[in-house]
């Protein structure tokens, strides 16, 4: 009995010392030109939905990470999202945006500001894409491997406003970093006026991290609307889990010399001592 | 050295009947310790892992996850406790019994959690879930064990409810997996 108090004020030690620790970096948003320069993440999963943490939680988390904005996308569904929309936060800190990852099994879809669900499991892709653009939504190729290709036709490759050019899928599956590029340059080949997102994603349930892999964009004003339209004009860099750019070229070398300051590594020993005490304390209170 | 849910996840009979001959805390406050503190190790472990940080603010982000897990873990336990008039111990103590065979379940929470922080982007969901295999595996020797010297059940209606409590948690755990990953044809290879 002894041993599990001991262990839980290792616990509460580790937690105290880790909320002293942590620390919100101030962030200045870079411009470039006429644009300012935002870092969003638009395929984040919340609770409840298969994500871990709450609407509140992945917002303050959101800012530790130097975002600006991120979209709640559940698996067809918008339960979290709902519940931010309800019942919502101050006006402060980053976008947050409602969205879906519209899920069917022969592709996966982004939707970013929309209303209602899209059932993706029983639509084909170019409904989807119809039915996101009626609700004045946009519509992104999620982690787009070669699995989903069969999907996309070219008709709906030239309605779509991006694809995931960046997501940790790359480093997890062989083939998927390829697979990324090549159907990013086939939007663009593909899309009317040559504007097609590339967009940078964390797909974060347990791990990565929020904001791990990220969307550079050039907005004219940071707001849900700023960020659509950029989106719709192409104007975005994806980043990933490594830092390295992918997207328009010309555009990639306009975010290198403008790009925001990600998440700032503070007081990183005391981090880690607090992450040690907490992680030895639980252990402890569980076997002792 | 170790606690007594430790000795009881490594002899689960013995374990039991040395309780009930010792005599078990019956009170429903030590009950309800005994769940805020699976609930609170959840929060603290999935917020943790999912921010790569501990604090307060990291644990409070992860609680209403952990209190959605344990508000379906109560449900299953009525269902198992409940229905048996047999038991050898009121109620209170039935459910402070049963919720001492936790550990299968907290150790998996703790190496799922351990290998997010430790793998990072590689981390795979799939095969997290996938090993919840042996935690599984594990609570049922327990829930059998239970079910014989807590509930007063032959062994042969202990080992059926292991096997229904087992089909209910997945049913349980599976369908919200199912509703919250897009549907049932997610779950297929």
């Amino acid at each position: 009995m002894r041993g599990r108090r001991l262990c839980w004020l290792l616990v509460l030690a580790g937690l105290v010392i880790g909320t002293f620790a942590d620390a919100v970096p101030h962030r200045d948003i870079p411009r470039a030109g006429e644009y300012l320069v935002l870092a969003g993440d638009f395929h984040v999963h919340a609770f409840p939905g298969d994500g871990t943490l709450h609407p509140w939680a992945l917002r303050a988390e959101a800012a530790r990470q130097g975002l600006d904005v991120y979209a709640i996308t559940g698996h067809n569904n918008r339960a979290a999202a709902r519940l931010w929309e309800r019942f919502g936060g101050s006006a402060g800190g980053p976008l947050v945006m409602s969205g879906e990852e519209i899920t069917n099994p022969g592709y996966h879809m982004i939707a970013v500001g929309t209303s209602r669900v899209v059932r993706g499991d029983s639509v084909p892709a170019a409904a989807a894409v119809a039915d996101v653009h009626a609700q004045g939504g946009v519509a992104i190729a999620a982690h787009p491997v070669r699995r989903f290709w069969n999907a996309y036709d070219d008709g709906v490759v030239a309605q779509l406003d991006g694809s995931e050019a960046a997501h940790p899928d790359a480093k997890r599956f062989a083939g998927a970093a390829e697979a990324f590029d090549a159907f990013f340059a086939r939007g663009r080949a593909r899309a009317a006026d040559g504007s097609f997102a590339a967009i940078g994603s964390s797909d974060v349930h347990i791990a990565p991290r929020l904001g791990a892999s990220r969307t550079y964009l050039l907005v004219r004003e940071r707001s849900a609307a700023g960020v659509l339209e950029a989106i719709r004009a192409g104007r975005t860099v994806g980043s990933d889990v490594d830092g390295t750019l992918h997207g328009d070229p010309g555009l990639v070398r306009l975010i290198e010399g403008h790009r925001p300051a990600g998440p700032v590594a503070t007081h990183q020993f005391w981090r880690w001592a607090a992450l040690a005490l907490t992680w030895a304390g639980v252990l402890g209170t569980v076997l002792l | 050295m170790l606690s007594t849910d430790t000795h009881l996840a490594l002899h689960p009979r013995a374990t039991y009947a040395a309780l009930l001959a010792t005599g078990v805390d019956g009170r429903w406050s030590t009950f309800g310790l005994r769940v805020a503190h699976v609930t609170v190790l959840n929060a603290i472990l999935a917020g943790t892992a999912v921010t790569q940080r501990a604090s307060l603010g990291t644990a409070a982000g992860a609680l209403g996850a952990a209190v959605f897990a344990t508000f379906i873990q109560l449900l299953v336990s009525a269902a198992v406790i409940l229905p048996f008039r047999s038991r050898t111990s009121p109620a209170s103590a039935a459910f402070s019994l049963f919720w001492a065979a936790h550990l299968p379940w907290s150790l998996w929470v703790v190496a799922t959690m351990s290998w997010a922080i430790i793998a990072g982007p590689s981390f795979s969901l799939y095969n997290a879930v996938v090993s919840a295999v042996i935690a599984s595996g594990w609570t049922a020797v327990l829930v059998t064990a239970f079910g014989q010297v807590v509930l007063g059940l032959t062994a042969r209606h202990a080992r059926l409810l292991a096997t229904a409590h087992l089909l209910l948690v997945w049913t349980i755990v599976l369908s919200y997996i199912a509703w919250a990953s897009g549907g049932w044809f997610q779950l297929l290879p």
